[in-house]
Parts: C-alpha cells; structure tokens; sequence
C-alpha cells in the first residue's frame, strides 16, 4: 500500500505536480485521468469531458462504520448527515453567538443523562426497599426546562438548510452522500461554471463545520433504520445473515442500533470527526467540463491551509476462521427467503478476480448458472442474486462475505432451493468451465467496464474508490486485465476452497402470521 | 468536563435559565457571502439529434457520440397496460416479460439469450401504464449483430409457451409476496383508492391472472407494436448514414397499420374520501394522502412545478421536509407529488414515521399544505425554487442516451421539439401569484384520502379527527 507520509511527518512534501495519465488502454477506452496530490496530503482526479457543461464530483474519505467502537456506533453515518448542517457561515445567522449556546445544550444533556442514570439506580433502590433514597425528578423537570429554553434560543439563529439552498439555487443536482465500512462519500454535480463555489464551499465545510440540528438528525438516523430494516423482512434477515457470520469483525453490523444512536452526542461526533476526517484521508475525483490546471489551483487555493493530521489506526480485528457451518432463522410476516454467506478474501488477494468470475458465472443474466438451474429449469425459485458483502466497487479492505439471495417459489421450500444451489456451487469445484462459457463472462465485464465510465458520475466514482483503496486509480486498469486472465483451474480451485460447509451461514425467513 | 460543571453550577443557581433569557437574540448578519456570488447564465447549445422517418412511419432520433465506444437504442411503443381489459388487469407486465424472454419465429428464447449474452448486450423492456420501452445497450463493434436482434425480437417475437407460463407463475408469486413491503402496499392501496376502477389503478389479482392466456400476449402485440407506433431513440459510436442504412434493413420491413388506441377517460375523485387504515405489526408507519392532480399536458404545470417544489418537492428547502424532518426529526423521507399521466394523475404527500409519532406527524404535514395555501409563499421561495430549476436545466443534456431519450419522449407526448427550451421560458415567467393561484386549485384539503399502514392501536392518537375511518383487510396470500 502507497501511504503519503509517515505519522508525524511535518517536512512539506514538495507539490507533486506530476500528473499521471493513463495510455490509451483496450478496447479503445482513452481514461484520460490527471492527479494531483497537494502537499497536506490530499489527492485530486480529474477526467476532462466537454460534451456537457457541467460536472461531477466524488469526494470520499477512507472512514465508515467499520471505524466505530462500541458506544460509537453509528458515528459515521450521523456524521454524514451532519455534514450538511453548515458551516461557521453557512446555516446561521450569527456563529459568535450560536457556539456558546450549542456548548450549553450539550452540557445541560450531559447532566441530564447523569441525572436520568442516577433517577433508574435510585428507582431500583426503592424497588428493594431502601429508604431515604434522593429524588431526582424535580431536578430533571428544572433541567428540561433549561433544555428547551436553550433549544429555543438556538432555533432563533438557524438558517434552514442554507447549505442545500445555495447549491440548489446554483443548479446542484445528485447532492448526496452515502456511508459505507470502509469509506464515506460526498458527491454532487454542477453546471461547469460554478467550480469556484463549490471549492470554496467544500473546504469550509471540511475545516469549519457546525453540526447544529444534532439532536433531532439523531432522530432521523433513528427513523432511517425503521425504514430500511426493522420493517423490510428481507434486510431484518440479513441483519441475522451478517451478524451470525461475523463474531469479531465490524463488518457484522448492517445497521447502528438504536441503543447506541440515542446516546450519541455533538462533541462525541465531532471527536469522531476530528480523528478520522482530514484532506490525507481525502480523494476527491472531478469529471466533466472542467481545466484540469484550473481544477488543481483551486483545490489548492482552498484546501491547502487545512493540515494533514495522524493517519488514525486501521481496522486491526481479523475475523477467525470459521469452523461450522451456522443457521440463523428471523420470523417475519412475508413471505420465505434465504440468503447463504461464505467468507472470502480482501481487496488484496489475488483470488478476488476469482470470485469476480464466479459471481457473474452465478448470477449474472438469464445464461447464469443459478438463473438456469433455480429459476428457468427447476421452477423453484422467483429471484437469485448473487454479491459479495460489504461489496464496494474497488474490493472491501478486510476479508469480505460472498452472499447469495434466493425468493422460493411456492410451493417450494427454501430447503428445495439450498440444495438446488450447493449442487451448482459443487459443479464449479469439481467440472472445469467450458472455454466459451468463461469468454461470455470475459466479454461481458469487459463491456461493463466501458458502461461503468458512461455518466461522468459513474466515472468520478470507479477512479475515486479505486485510488482510495489502493493509493492509485489505475488499480481500476489492472482489475480489468487481471480479470481477462482467470483460468477454469483458478475457478475450481476458489470454489472448493470458499464453499464449504463449514465456511457457510445460511439464514431462512420464516413467515410469521399476524396474530388476528 | 470543565463545561458540564461550569453547567452544573449554573443549573444548581437557577442562573441558567436567566442567561439565556438575556442572551442576545439571533440578529440577522451580514449577508452569507457565497450567496452574493452571481453567475452568467449557461450559454450552451446542446447537440440536437437528427429525427428522420422511414417510410413505414417510424420515427428515428439519432445522436453521434464518439466519447467511448459504445451504442443506445431505446424504441418507445404506445402500447400500455392502460389498454388491457380489467378482467384481465397483470397482462401488460406478463406480455412485457414474454416479449423480452420469449425468443423469436426463428431463434429459440435460449439461443437468443445466448448470443445477446455472450457479447456482453443488455437487453431489457417493459410494459408500463401509457407506454412500453425496449432498450439495447451494447458496444459498437457488436453493433450490427445487435439490432439484428434486436429487430427480430421487436418485429418476430415467439411468445414461447414455456416462457410464457413461466411470466405467469412469476406474477403469482410476486402477488404471493405482494404485501411483505410497507412501501409496495401503501402506493397499491393509495392509488386504489383514488383512482377506483380507472385503469390507472388496476393490479393483477390471482383471478385476472387465471384469466391471462398466451394467445392474450399475442393479441396484445398485435394489437400496438407497429412502425407507426413506435420511436426508436439513438445514440452512440456511429456515422448518421450507417444508422439509417441499418435500420431501413432491419426495420424498413415492419409493415404499417392502422392503430386505435382504446380512449381512456378522465378518473373520477372518489365518492368516499376519508381514512384509511391497514393494520400491520410494524414500528414505522406509513402515511399518504392527497387526491387527483393533474395531466402532463396541464397549461398550468410549471406553475404546479414551482408549487410543488416549495411545499414539499424540492429537496431539504421545501417546507415539509424542513418542518417533519430537519425541525422534529420525525421521517427520514417526507414530501409531496405530482405524478405525470396522460389524464390526471396524483398528488399525494407521503412519509415513513415512527408509531408513536404517526397522529401528529400527519397532522403537521396537512398544516404544513394549509399554512401554504393561507398564508401564500415568500418570494425568496419562489427565487430559490426557480433558480434551482432554471440552473440545472444542463442536466437535461448529459449524455446522449439521455438528450435522444428526451427527444423521443416529448414526440412521444405530443411536445413540440423545443419544448426543453419552452419549459425554461414559462418556468422563468412564473410568478408568486401563479404559484398561490395553482395552489389553490389544485390542492384540496376537503377531500383528501388518507391512507396509514401500521400498528394501529399503537398510535398516539386515533386517526378519526382526520376524517371517517374505514379499515381495510388486505387478501391473504393464496
């Protein structure tokens, strides 16, 4: 792995102006990608494309969940949220008198949690008959009133997303971000005038930014989980997939529990924040109508006052071996379905071009082998799909799940349809791929990978994750030929190590009928 | 720490609440300077696709696009599940399935699958309400052994038996699992509801799906796939003469013929608006209510646009989503729709929110429609709402798959060809009083329908000071 600087390096690192550009690579792709890396440490990619006048960018930064700990889950993704609340200039309409009051909220909370905590220990003394226990109601009833009159007061000095108004106002469109395991992105597109505004606006954001608002986004990040998994079968399944697959490693939560959310506050957050967000943990990948030349000025003009900081530790939990195969069953009311896991490599095996093989061999149109077999000639099941979990597009940076997905057709069984896939997953260890079967899947990753370059997003994108995992973006280039030499050896080989039995978690959705 | 005890103190001395009530109250600064910052508006002239018509009617927009190597082609086919009979309400999806698994007069549906797959050619299509699209994606060096599938699969469909009692079994399943989703349930329901027995809300139930044959499929095909029917939309690595060449081969034997297209009326607002409930054991609930809204053709719509945008619309500015989400952190997704159709369409406000919050976060979404038609917008809203359309109008153009399908589109609806450039024209003309004058007429709170799918005896307060109450039972699984 290319890391810029060792922890503690202060000696400026001359500007790297050296750009790097890829040739003209197979299947007359031209990926025309120009780097910059400034001398805090952050990395620019820039693809000029002048067919509209506008462009896309994707920043990311190397944090997500798999950086929390215990007490801290779901710090990345309220952090994301956060990061659209504003600024020191943006969202309020007076920063000197708002800080102090945002000081007050949080410490009044911190009271109150103390306060509450005290309230259940004394509740629980007089359960068991103790006398002269103090009262703590009274005491919480002066403090929420303080609260409120705090919250009041710090409603007065919002401006109500002041930062999505000034992009939408200035034509934005896609301002999103998304939260992963291994990585947190930022992305939005512009008409292509616009490039001074969002370099400014973006470095404020990374070096000033204000997360008013905490307490009720924390209610969203709330109401965001019900919506995505407590009330969708399949992702509650999945919760039990992941988390019976993995005993140690982060991976193994899909989603933060509420427990933790609720108790997540502005200066935990902010400490997350300041440990893990900094412009050398930053790729930040630009495409469309735009100078490449200009694009670094200005990057540099705005991000190169804010420092390079420690590169915080990794994810250093290995996921043991398992040893057995585990079943899990989650009652719900819909119907059945199954998903199976298998433990595979990280972004850095060799064998990941393996499984990218076997995945589309599987799975990947109305020729896969699992389509074929399950769904068009057994009439078993109505779906299958196959991915691997976390599953980001470059590789996940520990050792990752493959997963596979199935929706039985009634009247058969999600037993019916797991022995319909053990034989398909048994035929890949032991019957070699015949030579046109695997050069349909060469063909075809071969055109997606030109698709995948189609929208200037999409292209921002596959350079970004690739760059950031890997430290060079023609990471991308290399998976691409790396994968046009995967032999019908390499396959058995892979299939008879990963699917196993013992290396397997099967996890089935039982229909739960409402009570009535 | 050193502020939790500072705090401390304070709370203990009832100090506090004094220093907050003398803290200074927000005064508005200075502007924010970033949005001083003014821009030119874009000048850019968007490539325009070449349209040309073969001689058997068929209408082709092309765009040349050298960026990478690579083709789109999209036909549009005014054949729409709108036109299939009720009794027979799920034929357009299975018709839409056969079409594309079904093979061709003289490929197997096995042969076909594989040589699309073996070069790496996306080749999907469907029914949908007014319209169908079939679309091929594939790069340009397999250019030709493409559309001579393509073609065959549009012009010579097999409608293969096996393939066909396949699409059928796979909608019973799929009504099988038809209410394992809160979402999937409320749009069903809500569109039921409102649009009674139009054609615009009609599902398949397992009676009309019995009712579906193969020779239904056909009939259906022969009935709307003709040249005159269709817009075939364009783009990628290509020269202009080699694209009309290609197609006047392949295409320029599809024979014309005369096309009616069954009317279908207006929908009536139903008779019993009021609430709905559908019990279910969840700890979210889903909400949505609202009423008829208008055509795509509506003179009014970019004022409706506009409208729409600041009450709930457009993003974290519009008003419902500031107030259910960013102000109470009620809903992660809240806001309001206008659904496009050739006759009215919808306009529902819809939110996911927790059990215990539903009564009043309903509440607060049916204030927030009624404070707007009240007390009328500001004209920062309307600036900020039109801006925002008006400067992302290059987002029309990204890329050519993206310009060709717009233009066949708006063909397709009887646009005119500028009408990208119309739309920015009336968008820039709205006015405030455009925006309070559609408001009115177009949102009613007399008779909106309300439907909320979740733990009923849960919520925090019964739902009937929203209207009489109906609950209804959704069918088991058969």
């Amino acid at each position: 792995m290319h890391r810029e600087g060792g922890i503690g390096t202060v000696v400026a690192i001359a500007l790297m102006m050296a750009t790097v550009t890829a040739a003209r690579a197979k299947d007359d792709v031209a990926l025309d990608v120009k780097k910059h890396v400034l001398a805090n440490g952050m990395t620019i990619l820039v693809v000029e494309r002048k067919a509209a006048p506008v462009f896309a960018t994707y920043m990311h930064y190397k944090v997500g969940s798999a950086n929390e700990w215990p007490g801290m889950i779901g710090a990345a993704h309220l952090l994301e949220h956060m990061l659209f609340k504003g600024t020191q200039a943006i969202g309020t309409k007076n920063y000197e008198r708002e800080v102090p009051l945002l000081v007050c909220e949080d410490s009044l909370r911190a009271v109150i949690e103390l306060e509450q905590r005290a309230d259940t220990m004394a509740y629980f003394q007089r359960s068991i008959g103790l006398k002269d226990v103090p009262d703590h109601h009274a005491r919480l009833a002066v403090l929420d009133t303080q609260l409120d009159s705090v919250k009041k007061a710090l409603d007065g000095f919002v401006v109500k997303s002041e930062y999505e108004q000034l992009y939408d106002r200035n034509g934005a469109t896609g301002f999103n971000a998304g939260t992963g395991y291994d990585g947190t992105t930022y992305y939005v597109s512009f008409p292509s005038n616009r490039l001074p505004l969002y370099f400014t606006v973006e470095a404020d954001r990374m070096a000033h930014p204000v997360l008013r608002e905490f307490y009720a986004e924390r209610e969203v990040v709330m109401e965001e989980r019900r919506l995505r998994v407590d009330n969708e079968g399949s992702a509650k399944l999945f919760e039990q997939l992941i988390g019976t697959a993995f005993i140690a490693h982060p991976y193994q939560i899909f989603w933060e529990w509420p427990s933790e959310v609720r108790h997540l506050t502005r200066p935990k957050v902010m400490d997350f924040y300041r440990k893990y967000y900094a412009p050398n943990r930053m790729v930040l990948a630009i495409v469309g109508d735009v100078d490449a030349n200009e694009v670094f000025q200005r990057a540099e003009a705005a991000f190169d006052a804010i420092p390079r900081q420690p590169d915080p530790d990794p994810v250093f939990t290995v996921e043991p071996p398992q040893e057995g195969e585990r079943r899990v069953i989650q009652e719900f009311d819909a119907e059945p379905y199954l998903s199976v896991a298998y433990h595979k490599t990280s972004f850095d095996d060799p064998d990941e071009m393996v499984f990218r093989v076997i995945h589309r061999l599987l799975s990947d149109g109305r020729t896969s082998r699992l389509y074929k077999s399950l769904v068009l000639d057994k009439q078993i099941a109505l779906s299958v799909s196959t991915y691997e979990y976390p599953g980001s597009d470059a590789g996940d940076l520990n050792p990752n799940l493959f997963v596979i997905d199935a929706e039985p057709k009634s009247p058969h069984t999600t037993l019916e349809v797991e022995t319909a896939l053990y034989e398909e997953l048994d035929r890949l260890a032991t019957t070699p791929v015949e030579p046109r079967e695997l050069e349909k899947i060469k063909n075809r990753i071969a055109a997606d990978f030109i698709w995948s370059l189609y929208s200037n997003l999409g292209l921002a994108s596959q350079v970004a994750e690739y760059e950031a995992r890997a430290g060079d973006w023609r990471y991308l280039l290399s998976v691409r030929d790396r994968l046009a030499k995967v032999t019908p050896a390499d396959i058995m080989r892979v299939a008879k190590t990963a699917f196993r039995p013992e290396n397997r978690t099967v996890a089935t959705l039982v229909p739960k009928k409402p009570e009535s | 720490m050193r502020h939790r005890a500072i705090i401390r103190g304070l709370c203990a001395t009832g100090l506090l609440a004094i220093l907050v009530a003398l803290w200074p109250a927000a005064t508005v600064r200075a502007t924010n300077p970033y949005l001083k910052w003014k821009y030119e508006d874009m000048k850019f002239n968007p490539p325009v696709p070449e349209r040309f018509v073969l001689d058997n009617g068929l209408v082709v927009f092309f765009l040349r696009d050298t960026t990478l190597p690579v083709v789109t082609l999209t036909a549009l086919v005014r054949a729409g599940s709108v036109y299939v009979p009720e009794e027979k309400a799920g034929l357009g999806g299975i018709a839409g399935d056969v079409l594309v698994t079904g093979g061709t007069t003289s490929r197997t549906p096995d042969e076909v699958d594989q040589q699309l797959e073996f070069l790496g050619i996306r080749w999907e299509g469907s029914v949908d309400l007014e319209s169908s699209d079939f679309s091929l994606h594939c790069l340009a060096k397999d250019f030709a052994a493409g559309l001579a599938l393509y073609a065959d699969l549009l012009l010579h469909p097999g409608f293969d038996s096996a393939k066909f009692q396949l699409a059928l079994d796979n909608s019973k399943e799929e009504l099988r699992r038809q209410n394992d989703s809160p979402g999937q349930i409320i749009s069903r329901e809500f569109s039921k509801l409102v649009y009674g027995h139009h054609p615009y809300g009609r599902f398949a139930t397992p009676q009309t799906l019995d009712a579906i044959s193969r020779q239904d499929v056909i009939d259906f095909y022969r009935a709307y796939f003709r040249p005159n029917t269709t817009i075939l939309a364009m783009s990628g690595d290509l020269t202009s003469a080699a694209v009309k060449n290609a197609l006047t081969r392949t295409f320029g034997g599809w024979s014309q013929a005369d096309v009616t297209l069954p009317q279908i009326p207006a929908p009536t607002a139903p008779d019993n608006p009021g609430v709905y409930l559908i019990n279910k054991d969840l700890n979210q609930t889903n909400i949505r209510f609202g009423h008829l809204g208008i055509d795509r053709h509506n003179s009014e719509r970019h004022a409706v646009r506009v409208m729409n945008d600041i009450l709930g619309g457009g993003g974290f500015t519009a008003r419902m989503i500031a107030r259910v989400r960013s102000d109470s952190g009620w809903a992660y997704s809240v806001g309001t729709r206008f659904t496009a159709a050739n006759q009215p369409g919808l306009f529902y406000a819809s939110c996911q929110t927790k059990t215990q919050t539903t009564a009043k976060t309903l509440a607060l979404m049916q204030w927030v429609v009624a404070d707007l038609l009240q007390n009328g917008i500001t004209d920062e809203e309307l600036a900020t709402a039109k801006e925002s359309i008006l400067n992302s109008d290059v987002f029309n153009y990204e890329t050519p798959g993206e310009i060709v399908e717009r233009y066949a589109t708006q063909e397709f609806y009887g646009f005119p060809a500028d009408q990208l450039k119309q739309d920015v024209e009336a968008i820039r003309a709205v006015t405030k009083a455009d925006v309070e004058r559609v408001a009115r007429k177009y949102l009613d709170p007399k008779h909106y329908t309300v439907l909320a799918v979740g733990k009923v005896e849960k919520f925090d307060a019964p739902l009937s000071r929203f209207g009489r109450v109906t609950t209804i039972t959704l069918e088991e699984a058969p």
